[in-house]
């Protein structure tokens, strides 16, 4: 190991910095660690653009320039990665689209606000939340995220990565 | 009322009393109005042999009282009762409850304490006294009739990062109890402590203590036993099931399967010695306990008669193991997973070096919270269906070496999840039926009936009945909700319970922080 020549102040300093590391490393325990966002800089943005436009299926219903304008200066890091595999959060993806065909004839369209097995709420113009009971209706729910947990199964752990990378350029 | 109607009314109300004090040999055989241990009885079947509700008429169940505990924590212990009395526990607090009205008898609140309050199983009984273990890791006696504590016994140090959340199993006069604890690197420990005095009667670590000379575990230590096991009285065998290795996502500080972690034990309740033992997950780099109930039966296994031990674990395999020697029987999937490479020849899965947590981080199903969890499921020896709610469900695991190797030592989070009750055929291990109960994990536990019902719950607080054999919806009730409108969030939180008593069935269950009990109407 090379001589230092370092100023005693400078010394103090470095001693400082390492007591106060090791007491931030103390201070978190065996708590959960958190994890940054060059860890997840391993991906081939290019690779990644080719999956988003091709096996990924991802373009169906994404664009560069439409939605996905700017994602990564909106989230970053694990926030980003999270939302590519399942968007939830905020701001709240786009509800599932409810198709109601009523006994009366009449046919309703609304955005879902939640459902059970027995139960359709939808909101209605208004705001307001409107029960249907699922027994005794026709009834269609199109929900966009189907899509995604579907992608979890086929998503190779260096496709999402390099779907990643691609993202993270989309600032 | 004539003297004798008088003296017949007094000695009912004595026997009533009286038949608060539980014989332990009545574990062996409990009675139609009593629920005695977190699974009812000893074999973890979690199945009543009453035969007042059927398909046919469950349709007609109505509400017949409910208990607020009035506190915030959601109910996921399963009650006891016993001589007409519900005993439910939330962290620090037990409440009796008499199980024809649900007014309350007595309730005894622990003193405050920072331990982790995460949830609470349930209680015990033996004789005449009730055992609650508290978040702070004390075990408290106290008397079944009025709530006065009896003895308080601390049975770890919960400012070393232990905590207790189990409802104890009593066995003649052990009353054993688990720990828990992820966050600190701490041996796992089932402590026998005495049920008349609180002494320590035995403790079996399921890992050694850090810095000592057993190298068994291969360094880990955890495996804590935080769910309550299951009795063969004929082969006087306690099963547990233990939890995950610490350091939790950091396995290369320790090589090798690491046991007793996630495993399944076999241990002789008089002396706490290891009679066997079976690993669900070896090497576990993923939080995946194998604290899940391990389900004893008698049946038919590939043309002969066998003592099975059936076990759902939260890593998505569904084991059946002979419970003599903890040889397998059979191994299968029952959820979504992607962690394994295989089988190997003893029956475990073995783990992907591809899915242990990584810096950039891999997706690995099941996730944390795991293909099922402390919700207790249920065996239908009707059907043969083993019945569990099961999450199919994905996450992300992160682990670098400055993450370092002292209790989490990773980081990692759920991306999604579907939330389902499975039944599984317990001869093939293949899905029989699959009900879906809505998006993320269930929290509800299973109860099946001799008369073919299952009742549990979903994920948007329905309580459910379900046809055992083919797990078509009979009926639904949304616990918490006066019309349409939401009365506070009621979703279920623990497994139902049956009991009788007057001649009518009752089934109980947890939502939100009630007591909910359902019965035929009166005829």
């Amino acid at each position: 190991m090379p001589a230092f020549s370092l100023s005693g102040a400078d010394l103090a300093a470095i001693v400082a910095f390492i007591h106060d590391q090791k007491t931030k490393a103390e201070a978190l325990g065996g708590a959960r660690r958190s994890v940054d966002a060059a860890d997840l800089t391993t991906g081939d943005a290019a690779a990644g653009l080719r999956y988003f436009n091709g096996a990924g299926g991802c373009s169906a219903c994404h664009s560069a320039g439409g939605d996905l304008a700017g994602i990564a200066s909106r989230y970053q890091g694990v926030a980003l990665l999270r939302r590519m595999l399942y968007p939830n959060g905020r701001p709240a993806p786009a509800r599932p689209k409810v198709t109601l065909w009523l006994p009366s004839g009449e046919t309703v369209v609304a955005p879902l606000a939640s459902e059970d097995e027995f139960t359709i709420v939808v909101l209605e113009p208004s705001g307001a939340r409107q029960s249907y009971e699922k027994s005794a209706l026709k009834f269609k729910i199109e929900n966009p995220m189907s899509a995604h947990f579907d992608q979890l199964a086929k998503y190779t752990d260096d496709d999402l990565h390099n779907v990643y990378a691609y993202l993270d350029t989309l600032k | 009322m004539t003297t004798i109607a008088r003296v017949l009314l007094v000695l009912g109300f004595s026997f009533a009393a009286s038949a608060q004090s539980v014989d332990p040999n009545e574990m062996l055989h409990p009675p139609a109005d009593s629920w005695l241990t977190f699974h009812g009885g000893y074999s973890g079947q979690r199945h009543t042999s009453l035969t007042g509700i059927t398909p046919e008429n469950v349709g007609q169940l109505e509400q017949v009282w409910r208990f607020q505990t009035g506190e915030k924590q959601q109910i996921k212990a399963s009650p006891i009762v016993a001589g007409g009395v519900i005993y439910i526990t939330t962290p620090d607090n037990i409440w009796a409850v008499d199980a024809r009205t649900a007014k309350k008898l007595w309730h005894y609140q622990n003193p405050p304490n920072k331990a982790f309050h995460i949830g609470h199983r349930g209680a015990a009984i033996y004789k005449d006294t009730v055992y609650l273990t508290t978040p702070d890791c004390h075990l408290v006696a106290l008397n079944a009739k009025n709530g006065k504590v009896k003895w308080d016994v601390v049975i770890a140090d919960s400012n070393k990062g232990y905590w207790a959340t189990n409802a104890p199993l009593v066995v003649r006069n052990h009353v054993l109890v688990g720990l828990s604890g992820d966050f600190d690197n701490l041996p796992g420990q089932l402590k026998s402590i005495d049920a008349d005095t609180g002494a320590t009667q035995w403790i079996f670590y399921s890992t050694p203590q850090p810095g000592g000379k057993d190298s068994s575990s291969g360094g880990a230590t955890g495996g804590q036993m935080w769910t309550t096991g299951t009795y063969d009285p004929a082969l006087n065998l306690v099963y547990v099931g233990t939890g995950n290795p610490t350091p939790v996502l950091n396995g290369e500080v320790r090589p090798g399967d690491n046991p007793w972690t996630c495993s399944i034990v076999a241990l002789n309740p008089d002396t706490g010695k290891l009679i066997w033992g079976f690993q669900a997950s070896p090497h576990d780099t993923h939080d995946w306990d194998a604290n899940e109930v391990p389900v004893l039966a008698d049946a038919d296994f590939n043309g002969q008669r066998r003592k099975l031990l059936m076990q759902a674990s939260r890593n998505g395999y569904f084991f059946v193991l002979d419970r003599t020697n903890g040889k397998s029987l059979l191994t299968a999937p029952f959820a979504t997973v992607n962690w394994a490479k295989g089988i190997d020849q003893q029956g475990r899965p073995i783990p992907d070096p591809a899915k242990f947590p990584a810096k950039s981080g891999v997706l690995v199903a099941p996730n944390e919270s795991g293909a099922t969890n402390f919700r207790p499921p249920s065996f239908d020896p009707q059907t043969g269906l083993f019945i569990v709610s099961a999450q199919d469900g994905y996450g992300i695991y992160f682990f670098k070496p400055e993450h370092g190797a002292y209790g989490w030592a990773g980081a990692d989070y759920g991306v999604a999840g579907r939330a389902f009750l499975r039944a599984i055929d317990y001869k093939t291990g293949k899905i029989v039926w699959n009900h879906p109960i809505g998006d993320g994990a269930g929290t509800a536990g299973v109860l099946t009936t001799e008369t073919g019902v299952t009742f549990s719950g979903d994920v948007s607080g329905n309580v459910l009945a379900l046809r055992t054999n083919d797990g078509s919806t009979l009926w639904h009730l949304a616990l918490g909700k006066v019309g349409n409108a939401e009365v506070g969030n009621a979703r279920i939180g623990n497994g139902p319970i049956s009991y009788e008593l007057d001649g009518r069935q009752y089934m109980v269950v947890g939502g939100g922080s009630s007591l909910y009990a359902f019965a035929l109407p009166k005829e």
